[in-house]
């Protein structure tokens, strides 16, 4: 998932122009906008057939690969 | 010579209350003693930097304290402050930096790297304050521009500072428009103009030094000079949202929570996104007491369910172009029920006139709808080198001997002698002979529960394939009710009025106040394949 998910953000957000590491922030640096957010969202919910409540759209959740990865872990362990 | 200086009203407010918070991002905050003297280590190195009473700094930061810092250092150098989005690309810097002259840059150690790229396009740069240069170090050839990182700016003396000579009626800063009204233009305000807005302001919305502000919008968007300005006025704190937040509603309304913001002051598309993504069920905003809002109209009905989240709070709907701050005022009665057409922008806001004129420049009758002209004391002084702007947008009353802004957009007023907008008059087109209100178009089918955001406009204008059409984002669950919306407009709109084509764009470019760029919207149709109906 980890790699999967870098691959889709250096792809379809940052347009190839930028490379990141799982450790990376996404948010405060600038690199993701608002938009961008959603259409990571979308991505993930379609990539494992779930949904993401608006209230773990979260800085917490979504500000690096790892951090992304740990929350989608999280989920499929609740479930 | 009058004392009315922006950067008196700081010094006024740490001699009063030195240790009160003045500005707060993330973790860290800062008072107005410390902000205070700081800003007297910028001006004094500005000083030696040769700036001089009048001259051009630009600030080229991301949200954080030192916007603030710098802003009222360069205000006491008796310089003038030009906010450049720090997400702007180099070619449209080069377009600021030298229309306006600018020598000193303010910025960051994380823009280093970039200004240092940039410096062969920038080349009337003499000092990048607050970052070393990132080449230096590297033993690369030494560019004609010195860099002063903040730890030698913060070895200068702090004790009071503040240039000679400098009046009420001298610049204080410039802004420049972006994105939806065509090529950058910059307003110029000064300390007259600036305090008039902060003053009236900080009385309108009675702030007093309990206040939390929080301010969403960057510094290079005017909706900021109220958490800049006026708070500093009225020795509240100003709660500085970054960016991050600004892109994760559940995280906002966290922050505007723990903060106990009880002022909130964006455009429309922020508290959207507050009601749509912002689990505002879960979260205690109680301390709000003003919920303010302006730059874009916004839907009754949506102003109605954040209304029921926070009943506590008064919502304003706050009418003017960046060229006069703020000027009508529009206070959301309670029994706000969401069916109504649209929200008026309501009365002048104090010491201030409107007058609405028909195209004979001839004052309309209640009812009609008018070019709306302001005067103000909150009015800038013009364009930044732009004499055929600035022969434009004056108007100078005959009679009286006023000057207006003709702010370009049209109103009119009911018998109550409320005043109701009714879009730019950029916005009122002709499609085959037939006058129509794009801003109308939009205000009917947001009425319609599905409808998240609108724009409409006009594709092809003035060709064989000219035809009326609108852009909607809608909520998730409702893809396929193209038909019914189209009913919906059928019900509300005049039959030629009826957009040829509703799309469904995937998102809205935006500008980088999260205003919907209806230019560049209607410039990437075509090219993104969007879905229509």
């Amino acid at each position: 998932m980890r790699d999967k998910l870098i691959t889709y953000i250096q792809t379809e957000l940052l347009n190839e122009q930028h490379t990141i590491t799982p450790e990376q922030d996404l948010l405060i640096s600038g690199l993701i906008d608002s938009i961008g957010v959603m259409r990571l969202v979308g991505f993930i919910e379609k990539d494992l057939e779930t949904t993401i409540p608006p209230k773990d759209v979260t800085l917490e959740n979504f500000g690096n690969v790892n951090t992304i990865v740990s929350y989608i872990d999280s989920q499929i362990g609740a479930n | 010579m009058s004392t009315e200086l922006l950067h008196h009203n700081l010094s006024a407010t740490a001699d009063r209350r030195p240790q009160s918070v003045a500005f707060r991002f993330l973790q860290t905050e800062i008072s107005y003693a410390e902000l205070d003297r700081i800003s007297n280590q910028i001006a004094r190195q500005l000083k030696q930097c040769n700036v001089k009473n009048g001259d051009r700094v630009g600030i080229f930061l991301e949200r954080s304290l030192e916007t603030a810092q710098s802003l009222y250092g360069i205000l006491k150098a008796g310089a003038v402050y030009v906010p450049i989005d720090p997400l702007s690309p180099v070619s449209r810097i080069q377009n600021i930096v030298e229309s306006c002259n600018i020598r000193c840059l303010i910025t960051a150690p994380n823009k280093a790297s970039f200004i240092s790229r940039a410096l062969g396009e920038l080349k009337e740069l003499e000092f990048i304050l607050g970052c070393d240069n990132p080449e230096s170090q590297a033993g690369a050839e030494s560019v004609n521009c010195q860099f002063i990182s903040w730890s030698e700016i913060s070895d200068l003396s702090d004790s009071a500072y503040s240039a000679s000579g400098v009046g009420s009626d001298d610049l204080a800063y410039i802004m420049f428009t972006s994105g939806s009204t065509g090529a950058p233009k910059g307003i110029m305000h000064t300390h007259f103009s600036g305090h008039a807005y902060a003053r009236i302001t900080v009385d309108t919305y009675s702030i007093e030094p309990e206040d939390r502000i929080g301010n969403h919008a960057p510094l290079h968007f005017d909706i900021s000079t109220l958490g800049y300005l006026a708070v500093p006025l009225a020795g509240a704190t100003t709660i500085i949202i970054p960016e991050p937040h600004t892109r994760m509603p559940a995280s906002m309304s966290k922050l505007a929570e723990d903060e106990g913001f009880t002022i909130w002051y964006s455009v429309p598309f922020a508290l959207i996104q507050l009601l749509t993504r912002g689990v505002l069920e879960e979260r205690d905003l109680s301390a709000l007491r003003w919920v303010l809002y302006g730059g874009d109209p916004f839907s009754p009905r949506q102003i109605r369910d954040l209304m029921d989240f926070w009943p506590q709070a008064r919502f304003a709907n706050l009418y003017g172009p960046a060229e006069v701050n703020q000027c009508t005022l529009y206070i959301i009665p309670d029994s706000l029920t969401g069916s109504e057409d649209s929200i008026p922008i309501g009365h002048v806001w104090p010491e201030t006139e409107a007058l609405i004129i028909n195209s004979e420049e001839k004052p309309v009758e209640t009812g009609e709808i008018g070019e709306l002209l302001i005067h103000t004391p909150t009015m800038m002084r013009g364009y930044w080198e732009r004499p055929d702007l600035n022969e434009k947008c004056f108007y100078h009353h005959p009679s009286v001997s006023k000057t207006y802004f003709r702010t370009g957009d049209l109103a009119s007023k009911d018998h109550d002698n409320l005043m109701h907008y009714h879009g730019r008059m950029d916005r009122l087109v002709k499609v085959r002979g037939n006058r129509i209100e794009l801003d109308e178009i939009e205000a009917a089918i947001l009425t319609h529960p599905s409808v998240v955001e609108a724009a409409a406009y006009i594709h092809d204008p003035g060709t064989e394939h000219e035809r009326l059409e609108l852009a909607l984002l809608l909520d998730h669950s409702s893809m396929d009710i193209a038909e019914k919306l189209r009913q919906h407009l059928e019900a509300r709109l005049p039959r030629y009025a009826i957009p040829d084509q509703i799309v469904f764009p995937e998102r809205f470019p935006r500008t980088t106040s999260g205003k919907i760029d209806r230019r560049r919207l209607v410039e990437d149709h075509g090219k993104s394949g969007i879905d229509s109906a």
